[in-house]
């Protein structure tokens, strides 16, 4: 295991576009969540999905978000949460 | 439809694997918008899975849907 963030870092989903099979949901591009835990190493489905079934293992993380950031007008408790589970590359080091 | 899909992404299946899960959902995600909304949850497995090993030139394509019509004739021929 290889991880570079580890529970309780805050991290930013990155914003940038991608061509073809991705498991990054384009609601989350760009939230600030919290690495809620690892779920372990897994190859890319990004490759994958295009027949590379060999390539580097990537690790896994479920980061966690407060639901009004994600969702703009947010009507639910303001404490309430969503958690994605977000391939390492998506994920980028977040301040405070 | 859950088998076909069960033993082509089986890597200890002999003769070893011919799919991956991330292969039949780009697949899905590849269809004209229209039947992605319309198609049913296995019939896009289906669509998918079919696209893929023609990809791949397991199977052809051609030789599919006409095995396909063939079917459907006989069914109509049966219960009309």
């Amino acid at each position: 295991m290889s991880a570079r963030f580890e529970p309780g870092n805050h991290v930013r989903v990155a914003t940038r576009d991608h061509f073809g099979h991705v498991r990054t949901p384009r609601y989350i591009r760009g939230k600030r969540g919290t690495v809620e835990r690892i779920c372990g190493d897994f190859r890319n489905p990004e490759e994958l999905a295009y027949g590379r079934w060999d390539g580097d293992t990537v690790a896994l993380y479920r980061v966690r978000f407060l639901q009004r950031e994600v969702w703009d007008g947010y009507a639910g408790d303001s404490a309430d949460t969503i958690d994605v589970e977000l391939y390492e590359h998506w994920l980028e080091t977040e301040e405070g | 439809m859950d088998a076909i899909v069960w033993s082509l992404t089986d890597a200890e299946r002999p003769g070893g694997r011919h799919m991956t899960v991330d292969e039949l959902r780009r697949g899905i995600e590849s269809m004209p918008a229209g039947d992605y909304e319309n198609l049913g949850y296995y019939a896009k497995w289906l669509r998918s899975s079919i696209a893929i090993m023609a990809e791949k030139g397991l199977i052809d394509r051609a030789q599919v849907e006409r095995r396909a019509r063939e079917l459907a004739a006989e069914h109509e021929r049966e219960h009309s």
